[in-house]
Formats: structure tokens, C-alpha cells, sequence
């Protein structure tokens, strides 16, 4: 049960680490980004299970909290370039200012 | 018994998912794939027994984060990403960086194998609320701070004009 679960954390964030890689489109850059956030908390959750010791579970809910305003900061980010490129690519996203 | 095949059936579906994140081109396909695995990986929670965090990851997770994400989406009306334009090189990089990563990471797993507990711990919630606000307060308040930075930057960064 504990192996399983690190093997499956192994697995997500080499998914997520691809998407980040791979694709293009910034929403799905983030998504990518959000998979591995993920995979961090499954890994933290199965540690702490294996310790028996539940303060990696509680790096769960800061995880949650900086997964928050990362996704809050990053996809205003994403509306501003958007409206001055009319874009999601970020192949051209060339110049960084308005 | 059939708690631990239940276990292995949202393991696999939580793979499953996970790679339809990465197949998807569609953002909206790939969103709601991304909402399966986050669901599936709450139920794992509960099989080892982090019944606080499961529910956290339900409500904040599916139910905040991924619900934003959903808005700009269905804001910002995105097409699905077309197939040509890629750089071929990443195309071929990709996969082998991800099979490195992955056959190293369980080659580790596999070669420092400790002791595992047989039985299922269940975290007493409690304890849980108690070791949050005396011994990890203080960064507890340095993520209240980071939430409260971030809304006021996400409401600049979008708004028109300041």
C-alpha cells in the first residue's frame, strides 16, 4: 500500500512534468503544474502514513494554501496577457510588458 | 478484502486520469480530467487514513481551485491546441525524460525498501487542529499573509486599469 502509493506519485508528476513540457497553451501549462502539486501530496500523505505521524499531513493543507495563490496570481496573469495578445499560446508572447 | 481492491481501482483510475491530463488538448477535457484525478486521490487519502486532508482536497481542491480554472476558461472561449507547431525535439525529449524520470524514481523506491505497518492509522483530527495553531503557527500566518498578497496581486494584475 505504501510502495503502490509512491510509484503512483512517481507517475503523476513525471505526467505533469510532460504537460508542462509538451503543450503550448498556458491553462494547460498550469494543469501540468497543478499535477505535480498533487503528486507532492499524495507522496506527503503516504509518508505519513508509513511514520505513522501525521505533521506530513499537515504540510498537506499549506501545500492546498500555496496551490491557491498560485492558481489565483497565475491565471490573472494569464486574463492580462490574454486580453493585450488575444492569445493563450505563449509563443507569442514575445514582449512581457503592456 | 474489498477495501484493498477498492484501493487498487482508484489507484488505477487515478493513473488513468492523470494521463488523459497529459493526452487531452482540449483545456476543458483536460480540466475535468485533472477534477477525476483529484477526486480519486481524496479517496486514497481516506484509504491511508488522512480523512481531514481528503475532505480538504474535495472542498478547497475540486471544489475553489479547479472551479476558477473552470471560469477562465469558459471566460476567455479557448480552442482546442492544434497538432502541428510543435517543436519536434520536445516531442522526442518528452517521453524519454519522463520514462527517466520514472524507472530512476522507482529504481530508488525499490533499492532503500524499509518496514512498513501493517495496520491502518487513523488520524485523529483533534491532535490534528491542535499541532496546526500552537506548533505550526507561524506558518500558518505566513500562508494567511501569502493568500491575502495574492489576492490583492490577482485583482491588480486583471483589472483594466489601476
Amino acid at each position: 500500500m505504501i510502495l503502490e502509493g509512491l510509484i503512483l506519485s512517481i507517475f503523476l508528476f513525471g505526467l505533469g512534468f510532460i504537460t508542462f513540457l509538451l503543450r503550448r497553451n498556458l491553462i494547460l501549462m498550469f494543469l501540468g503544474i497543478e499535477l505535480i502539486l498533487n503528486s507532492a501530496n499524495l507522496a506527503f500523505v503516504v509518508f505519513s502514513a508509513k511514520n505513522q505521524n501525521w505533521e506530513g499531513a499537515l504540510f498537506v493543507l499549506f501545500s492546498i494554501g500555496i496551490a491557491a495563490a498560485e492558481a489565483a496570481v497565475g491565471l490573472a496573469i494569464f486574463i492580462s496577457a490574454y486580453r493585450s495578445f488575444k492569445t493563450s499560446y505563449i509563443d507569442f508572447f514575445k514582449i512581457l510588458r503592456f | 478484502m474489498i477495501e484493498s481492491a477498492l484501493f487498487y481501482i482508484f489507484l488505477v483510475l487515478t493513473l488513468i486520469f492523470g494521463l488523459f491530463v497529459a493526452l487531452f488538448r482540449s483545456p476543458l477535457y483536460s480540466l475535468l480530467s485533472l477534477l477525476g484525478v483529484i477526486s480519486c486521490l481524496s479517496v486514497l487519502f481516506y484509504f491511508y487514513g488522512a480523512t481531514f486532508i481528503s475532505f480538504v482536497q474535495l472542498i478547497v481542491y475540486a471544489g475553489g481551485i479547479l472551479v476558477l480554472f473552470l471560469f477562465v476558461i469558459m471566460l476567455l472561449k479557448l480552442e482546442p491546441e492544434e497538432k502541428s507547431g510543435e517543436h519536434p525535439a520536445f516531442k522526442v525529449l518528452a517521453p524519454i525524460l519522463f520514462f527517466a524520470f520514472t524507472s530512476a524514481g522507482i529504481g530508488i523506491l525499490f533499492v532503500q525498501r524499509t518496514e512498513i505497518p501493517k495496520e491502518r492509522f487513523i488520524m485523529p483530527i483533534s491532535d490534528f487542529s491542535f499541532k496546526l495553531f500552537t506548533d505550526y503557527g507561524l506558518p500558518f500566518e505566513a500562508i494567511t499573509l501569502l493568500l491575502l498578497a495574492s489576492a490583492v496581486g490577482a485583482f491588480i494584475l486583471a483589472k483594466r486599469k489601476i
